[in-house]
């Protein structure tokens, strides 16, 4: 900690906040301008911060919550285990490994330090998902993986570039893995020449304000968000509380997942303790521990203080407690690709859950409780070439204790556009036959749920693989207070007369005229409903 | 004998005042002020525009063109006081724009809602038929079920209805037909096809589009009437002519069946006055830099023209239509200080508005604003707006006073602090938008305009180590200004078909293409001679193509030649420009083919500003970064051209007040735009 009088004052320290977070956006728009697949540029699923030496968060610009807790660890244990003795100005690391504090492998992290005369002044990262990085499936996101090595290719901390120049036998390697080397090449470089432009961002402020200033801003924004969590948190009454949540498949099989949080918040600090939440399971749910450390920065900021600053002090009041080879603190080797779509969305419910119990009256009922992965990928026959169609759904909303749900949106840890349907079907073989809100599944309360979403779609020509990953289809969204549970996500597939439900998370084999649809849950209401309807 | 006439005239309606610029058959612009009248914004649109005939001693007879620049449509959907629309859409696609891109607005805020659609609970109605993405029929147009609608619809009596079908950007014929069926039907007053409005592809952006245009219509064709009426009442001779989201001018008659483009009239006038300027000077890279009472407009100019957006929004709305690419953040002179509970000083984006304003304005606001600070700090004198408006200067210590009691700094360390923020507020936001655009910021002049901007001018030129920064001669009415030099505008577009061809583009597909542009075009010309009374005039028409590298889902706006080694290289280089790279291996995609027509209005060359010098008016003490400075205070017409003025200055005029730090240097030039440089290194302070 910095004594008071080496803190920037009042003034200062915004003026420290403007510079420093303006560098992370920075970086996050040149990545999202100039990265080539839609994951980056539509669906804008990055992120990017400026660190100091030894890898602490002083800025981030996340795009969605998953990413928040992210890049903190992965960046430090990166530092680390390439050696900070063994970086040189001009070197460029690279990770994408789930175990190390990355999310699963398509989130690659790319990491650039900022040296000064001779010295690292500070580092700048940026984080986003790759449309392909090898594996079982196209797209990566298998959910029958049962182990990493069917996930992709993993990356261990090591150097893209070194002393300024790309290393092309290791760029070689890592291009030979994948299904989509010229956007993975373009979306790889686009992310050194986002870092580059922080660098020389980093630097305007080093020529700007001297040497010592950069150190000065770090520790008073950190302390400074730390001040505005505790302060935040304070504002809170005191309570421990516990709840269990379902997870109803794990990627492979129906099963039956204990998410349990316990959150503890006395004064200005909270304790955390998912370490009795259910074994690593055999199927791709697992997450990776920063995954989990990303829910609960996202459940603080959105019951403490949604302009909370997301930087290293954000989450120094609190302390989160995972139980490694769990299924929210995967080792190796269990799968991990939807941890991210499934598990962490269960996380956030089940510690909304508790914080209902400590926080009673401001805390949402569960919304539908999956990112909603669909993919459907094959050969075109009209001209011969593979596709992919990659899409997650909203759903609806939880009801808040004093608003409706929104109906059909992405909620808690991501928020990712859609795709318009005219794009799909001039993109791909499919038609869509209906985009709908799905009427009705919003759970009735004083306050409703939001409803979920509806789209069915037909294979038009030759056949495809189809990959989805939903949840709520067995376990309904809880209400609160009296609210009804929301209705539950349904997946089916029409082949000629015939309907086949399907489990939350399928695997299977479509062929031209077949129909897949699928329905996202809806969300929980709140307070009993009165027989008047809605207020 | 009147050397007065003609005159051309724009009044530019803003939420506090309504400004008047007149251009004088000389070349020379007079401009005035008058308060706005949000209830009958023609009124003040009439009271300005008299006030400044009597000032030249001029008559309506004499004005030979108005420009005017209109909030009507832009409040009609901020307020939500438009028509009651239905819609009539393919079964399957009735909850389009409920849907929307199904993001939520916020990360963390979950009362943030997705803007509420325009369309009531119950007025969307679906029927059956079907095109597939190359307009191939699925299923025909049932019309028996769309007789049953009909009377649906009708019993709703709505006062529009949209026809918006899925795949119609691939051919409008169900649409058109759907539509004819209805008005035969004699549902409603208006029935209008989606296509018709927004012909391109993606069926959100397609039907709010047309949405928003039926939603803002009645009113707009109500306003443009009211208003044409009693300029003719009044005798002025001159067509009324409209400023568009796209920075150019429609007639009203345009504007009556295309009102959506007017929903962002009042960002393009700034900037299109900006542009004109950067043209003039010359400037390869200048940034549009306009602060309001409530936020600040910040856009990028390349060699004299704005970068456009083909979608826009308004209040979370897409918008299908070319508009000037501007950003908007909430930092303007009324932006409030205040005391974050992690003990920063924030200020903004909260603003104390018109009402009560500033602490200073002596109507009754108590906490302290920008304009507050740069009261206390000297920046302002006693009164703004040659007097009009006297500022309570023991109003804005007290503010800050309280400010600085909360903070625990001293009074001027706080006062000077507020401007240090939001200095740091407008940077980011320069910032932004060059980066965003591909641009260096440091390679760019800042154009900075709006009351306020001159006063920060300085500060940020520092900061951000730009070039410099130009100063327009009525940096307060530029909006007005800029509408005096706005073309005739209008675009038209079309999804093609030369889409996801792996092979690469042919000659048969560029010859498609080229047809497409040709009918285009031929339409617009048309349209132009028609509906704008620009028959025999000199069009301008730029053809252009949206493209992209296939497997990209965005597109570039490139000039179209026919020749493909041409395109390819546009292409290239535009994507060089914009994204920082280009794939010279990969295929190129062309999605949509544009036309844009202009027909050029300038009214004359800008006028030389013959002045005499004069002493400064006063000294006062101003702070500047570092301490209290003796300054210098001029009125901004006694500054000559051509004679350096070296800070720190204060130049005081009717509509603004310039800053020229320490160690800056001011140069009016010619035609009575100031130049501002920094003299000595970047300060550190």
């Amino acid at each position: 900690m910095t004594t008071s009088d080496e803190d920037l004052d009042a003034i200062e320290l915004e003026v420290a906040r403007n510079r420093l977070e303006s560098i992370a956006e920075e970086i996050g728009t040149t990545l999202i301008r100039t990265a080539y697949s839609p994951n980056i540029t539509d669906r804008r699923d990055c992120s990017a911060g400026v660190y100091d030496p030894t890898g602490e968060l002083v800025a981030q610009a996340e795009h969605i919550p998953l990413h928040l807790g992210l890049m903190p660890t992965l960046v430090r244990a990166a530092l680390e285990t390439v050696g900070r003795d063994r970086i040189d100005d001009g070197d460029v690391l690279i990770t994408n490994n789930p175990y190390l504090g990355g999310s699963h492998l398509p989130d690659t992290c790319v990491i650039t330090p900022v040296f000064v005369d001779g010295a690292i002044v500070a580092v700048v990262a940026n984080m986003a998902h790759h449309v392909d990085v090898g594996g079982i499936a196209p797209g990566s996101m298998a959910t029958h993986a049962t182990e990493i090595f069917q996930e992709g290719v993993r990356i261990p901390p090591i150097k893209l570039i070194a002393g300024g120049k790309v290393r092309e036998d290791v760029l070689a390697l890592l291009l030979a893995n994948v299904r989509t080397s010229d956007k993975t090449r373009g979306d790889l470089m686009a992310q050194v020449a986002a870092n580059l432009l922080g660098v020389r961002r980093v630097r305007e402020v080093v020529d700007d304000r001297g040497p010592d200033y950069l150190g000065r801003a770090a520790a008073t924004l950190v302390a400074y968000a730390e001040r505005r969590t505790r302060a935040a948190l304070a504002a809170l009454p005191d309570g421990r509380a516990t709840f269990t949540d379902i997870l109803e498949h794990d990627g492979v099989r129906p099963a039956h997942l204990e998410i349990t949080a316990t959150v503890d918040k006395h004064g200005d600090e909270l304790i955390v303790d998912l370490t009795r939440c259910a074994d690593q399971v055999e199927g791709a749910v697992n997450c990776s521990s920063a995954i989990a450390a990303s829910c609960v920065a996202y459940v603080v900021k959105t019951l403490a203080d949604p302009s909370l600053p997301s930087n290293a002090g954000l989450m120094r009041p609190v302390d989160v407690r995972t139980r490694p080879g769990s299924v929210v603190a995967a080792t190796f080797p269990a799968p991990v690709a939807n941890g991210n779509t499934q598990t962490a969305q269960r996380i956030v419910d089940a510690l909304l859950g508790a914080f209902e119990q400590v926080l009673p009256g401001r805390v949402p009922a569960a919304s539908s409780g999956s990112m909603s992965i669909l993919t459907i990928g094959g050969i075109d026959p009209r001209h011969g070439h593979y596709y992919s169609y990659v899409e997650t759904y909203g759903g609806g909303q939880g009801a808040l204790p004093d608003a409706d749900g929104a109906d059909a949106v992405h909620t808690h840890m991501t928020n990712t556009r859609n795709t318009p349907c005219e794009v799909i079907e001039r993109s791909y073989p499919l038609r869509v036959h209906r985009y709908a809100v799905a009427r009705d599944t919003g759970g009735a309360g004083r306050y409703r749920g939001g409803d979920g979403l509806t789209r069915e779609l037909e294979l038009v020509d030759g056949t495809a693989e189809a990959v989805v990953a939903t949840a709520r289809v067995t376990r309904s969204p809880w209400g609160l207070a009296g609210g009804n549970d929301g209705g539950r996500a349904a997946v089916s597939l029409e082949t000629g007369t015939q309907r086949r439900d399907l489990q939350a998370m399928s695997h299977l084999r479509l062929e031209a005229a077949d129909r897949l649809i699928i329905r996202t849950a809806g969300g929980g209401g709140y307070g009993t409903p009165s027989g008047a309807g809605r207020d | 004998m009147n050397e007065n006439a003609p005159l051309r005239i724009a009044v530019d309606t803003g939420g506090t005042f309504t400004d008047v610029a007149v251009r004088r058959p000389d070349g020379s612009t007079v401009v005035t002020k008058v308060a706005s009248t949000p209830a009958a914004p023609d009124d003040a649109v009439v009271d300005g525009l008299m006030a400044a005939l009597d000032d030249l001693g001029a008559t309506p007879a004499d004005v030979e063109g108005f420009v005017h620049g209109t909030t009507v449509a832009t409040n009609t959907v901020l307020t939500r006081t438009g028509a009651r629309v239905a819609l009539l859409t393919t079964r399957g696609f009735g909850d389009v724009l409920r849907i929307g891109h199904q993001a939520r607005p916020s990360l963390y805020d979950l009362r943030a809602r997705p803007t509420p659609v325009l369309v009531d609970e119950g007025l969307t109605w679906e029927v059956d038929e079907r095109l597939d993405a190359d307009g191939a029929e699925l299923r025909p147009l049932d019309e028996r079920g769309l007789a049953a609608v009909a009377g649906e619809i009708r019993a709703a009596a709505p006062d529009v209805v949209v026809v918006a079908f899925l795949n119609a950007y691939a051919d409008p014929v169900h649409e058109e037909r759907a539509a004819a069926l209805l008005r035969d039907a004699g549902v409603a007053p208006s029935v209008v096809t989606a296509t018709s409005v927004a012909p391109e592809m993606r069926e959100y952006e397609r039907f709010s589009t047309a949405v928003v245009n039926a939603y803002v219509t009645p009113r707009i064709t109500g306003y443009v009437d009211r208003l044409e009426r009693r300029l003719g009442e009044l005798g002025v001779p001159a067509t009324l002519w409209v400023m568009q989201s796209n920075g150019g001018v429609a007639s009203a008659g345009t504007v009556r069946g295309h009102s959506v483009a007017t929903v962002l009239s009042g960002l393009a006038g700034g900037v299109v006055g900006a542009a004109g300027w950067a043209g003039a000077l010359g400037l390869r890279r200048a940034v549009s830099f306009d602060i309001g009472g409530t936020s600040t407009d910040i856009a990028l100019i390349r060699n004299g023209v704005p970068d456009e957006l083909p979608t826009s929004t308004i209040d979370g709305l897409s918008l299908r239509i070319p508009s000037v690419d501007v950003h908007t953040i909430g930092a303007g002179g009324g932006s409030v200080a205040w005391r974050d509970p992690g003990g920063g000083l924030r200020v903004g984006p909260r603003s104390a508005g018109a009402r009560p304003g500033p602490a200073c304005y002596g109507l009754g606001g108590t906490e302290v604003t920008v304009t507050d600070a740069h009261a206390v700090l000297g920046r302002l004198g006693e009164s703004l707006l040659g007097g009009r408006l006297h500022l309570d200067l023991s109003a804005a210590h007290e503010a800050v006073a309280a400010a600085a009691a909360d903070l625990g700094l001293d009074h001027e360390a706080t006062a000077a602090g507020i401007l240090r923020v939001i200095n740091a507020t407008m940077a980011r936001g320069v910032r932004a938008v060059s980066v965003e655009r591909g641009v260096d910021v440091r390679e760019c002049t800042l154009i900075a305009f709006g009351g306020a901007g001159p006063l920060h001018a300085a500060d940020l030129v520092e900061e951000l180590g730009m070039r410099g920064a130009v100063i327009p001669p009525h940096p307060g009415i530029a909006s007005a200004v800029g509408m005096l030099d706005a073309p005739i505008r209008h675009d038209t577009s079309c999804t093609v078909a030369a889409l996801s061809d792996a092979a690469g583009l042919t000659a048969e597909v560029l010859a498609e293409v080229g047809a497409v542009l040709d009918r285009l075009e031929s339409g617009t010309r048309e349209m132009l001679a028609r509906a704008e009374g620009a028959d025999g005039e000199p069009v301008r028409v730029d053809r252009g193509v949206d493209a992209r590298y296939l497997g990209q889902s965005h597109e570039l706006t490139v000039p179209w030649h026919g020749e493909l080694d041409d395109l390819r290289k546009e292409f290239d280089d535009a994507h060089l420009a914009h994204h920082g790279f280009l794939d010279p291996a990969a295929v190129l995609e062309l999605v949509t083919a544009r036309i844009s027509a202009t027909v050029g209005r300038r009214g004359g060359e800008l006028a030389t500003v013959g002045k005499q010098a004069a002493p400064p008016v006063a000294r006062r003490p101003v702070h500047f970064a570092g301490g209290w400075h003796d300054t210098a205070v001029h009125r901004r017409e006694d500054v000559p051209a051509g004679v350096p003025l070296h800070g720190p200055a204060v130049l005081e005029q009717l509509d603004s007040t310039v800053v020229v730090g320490p160690g800056q240097t001011l140069v009016h030039d010619a035609y009575g735009f100031a130049h501002l440089t920094a003299g000595t290194p970047r300060e550190t302070a």
